[in-house]
C-alpha cells in the first residue's frame, strides 16, 4: 500500500514534468519541418517506387539454392541461424549490452529494490492467469514451429518476454524468486553458448559459427532454444527494471 | 506499373516514416522523441516487408524478413535503454528535455 510520503513524492514528481507541448520550439520552425517532412515523402515515394520495380537480386538466390544443407526448412530461420548467424550472435549481444546499461542507469546489478505495485482489478487478473500460461505454451510451439514455417526464438523470445510484462503488470512479481545472478546469466547464457559453439567448430577445422552440415539441424535447434530463453529473460528484465522508483534524486550513489 | 498492395504499403512506409521523422525534430519532450524513433522505426519494417514480397512468385525474400525479425526485438531492448536514459535525466536534473532544446527559448 503507498502511503502519504510516497503520494506526496509521486505528486511532486508528477509537477515536475514538463507538459507535453512545449511552446517555445517555435511555431515556424515546426512548419518548415512539416514542408521538409512532406518533400521527403515525395523524394522517398519516388525511390520507393523504384525499387519495387526492381528484380530481386543479392542473397535471395544463394539464399533459397542452398536450403536444403541449412538444415532447416524455414529459409527465414536458415538465414538468421545459418547463413547469417554472426548477426544474429552480435544481436543477442546488443540485447545483452540494453541490459547492462539499463542496470548501470538504475546503479543496481538486481531486481531486488523494484517497488511493488498495487494488484489490479478482478477481470486483469483473472485475464492474465488464463494469458500467461497461454502465451509461454504458445513460446513453445513459434520455436519448435520455426524450423519449417514462419515463427522461431525470436518470436517465441518475444512472446515470453510479453508474457514476463503481463506477470509485472499484475503485480506477481515472479522474478523475485529469481536471484539477480541467475537472471543475469539467463540473459548471456545464450550469447556465450553462440560464441562456445563457434569456436568448437573452428577446433574442428570450420570457420566460426559454420555449423557441421549433417548436424546442422540440431545446432540450430539447441541455439535457438537458449536464445528464445535469453530474449524472454532480457526483455522481461528490462520492463522490470526501469521502473522509475528504483531511485531517487536524493539516493546518493551508491559504492557496491 | 500495376498498383500492387506491395507498392502500397511501400508508400505507406514512407509516410509513416516522414510522420515520425517530423515528431521527432519538431517536438521537445524526450518521450516524444523515443515514441517518434521507434514510429520511423516500425515504418523500416513494414518497407522491409513489402521489399520481401517485390516481384517473387515464391513466397517471400527471405533475407528482409530475418532483418526485422532481430530488428524488432533490438529495437525494443533500445526503446528500454533510452526510456532508462530519460528517467535518470529527468531524476538528475528534473528536466524532460535535452540541454540543446532549452537554449532554443
Amino acid at each position: 500500500m503507498p502511503t502519504g510520503r510516497d503520494r506526496a513524492k509521486e505528486a511532486e514528481m508528477a509537477a515536475a514534468i514538463t507538459p507535453w507541448e512545449t511552446a517555445r520550439s517555435g511555431r515556424a520552425m515546426r512548419f518548415l519541418t512539416g514542408i521538409g517532412a512532406f518533400l521527403l515523402v515525395i523524394l522517398l515515394a519516388l525511390v520507393a517506387v523504384d525499387l519495387m520495380d526492381r528484380e530481386p537480386g543479392g542473397l535471395t538466390r544463394a539464399a533459397l539454392d542452398s536450403l536444403d544443407e541449412s538444415g532447416v526448412e524455414n529459409p527465414v530461420t536458415a538465414v538468421l541461424l545459418n547463413y547469417r548467424s554472426m548477426d544474429t550472435w552480435l544481436e543477442l549481444g546488443v540485447l545483452v549490452l540494453a541490459v547492462m546499461a539499463m542496470f548501470a542507469l538504475q546503479r543496481c546489478s538486481s531486481l531486488d529494490q523494484v517497488p511493488r505495485i498495487e494488484r489490479g482489478g478482478y477481470v486483469l487478473m483473472r485475464m492474465s492467469s488464463v494469458f500467461v500460461p497461454l502465451m509461454i505454451l504458445g513460446a513453445g510451439y513459434l520455436l519448435w514451429r520455426g524450423t519449417h514455417a514462419p515463427g522461431g526464438a525470436f518470436q517465441a523470445g518475444a512472446l515470453l518476454g510479453a508474457a514476463g510484462v503481463m506477470l509485472r503488470l499484475t503485480a506477481r512479481d515472479a522474478f523475485r524468486a529469481v536471484s539477480g545472478r541467475t537472471l543475469r546469466g539467463l540473459i548471456v547464457l545464450s550469447f556465450a553458448c553462440f560464441a562456445l559453439t563457434g569456436l568448437g567448430f573452428m577446433v574442428m577445422n570450420r570457420r566460426y559459427l559454420e555449423y557441421p552440415p549433417a548436424r546442422a539441424d540440431e545446432w540450430i535447434f539447441l541455439i535457438e532454444l537458449l536464445a528464445t530463453l535469453s530474449i524472454g529473460a532480457a526483455l522481461w528484465v528490462l520492463f522490470v527494471g526501469a521502473h522509475p522508483t528504483t531511485w531517487s534524486r536524493e539516493k546518493q550513489p551508491r559504492t557496491d | 506499373m500495376p498498383l500492387t498492395s506491395e507498392i502500397v504499403f511501400a508508400l505507406t512506409a514512407v509516410i509513416v516514416f516522414c510522420l515520425g521523422l517530423y515528431g521527432l525534430i519538431a517536438y521537445a519532450h524526450l518521450v516524444r522523441k523515443i515514441m517518434a524513433i521507434n514510429v520511423m522505426g516500425s515504418a523500416v519494417f513494414l518497407f522491409f516487408g513489402a521489399i520481401a514480397r517485390r516481384n517473387f512468385e515464391e513466397g517471400s525474400d527471405p533475407v528482409p524478413q530475418a532483418m526485422v525479425i532481430t530488428g524488432i526485438v533490438v529495437a525494443v531492448a533500445a526503446t528500454a535503454f533510452a526510456l532508462t536514459l530519460a528517467r535518470r535525466l529527468h531524476a538528475e536534473t528534473g528536466q524532460t528535455q535535452l540541454p540543446e532544446e532549452q537554449s532554443r527559448r
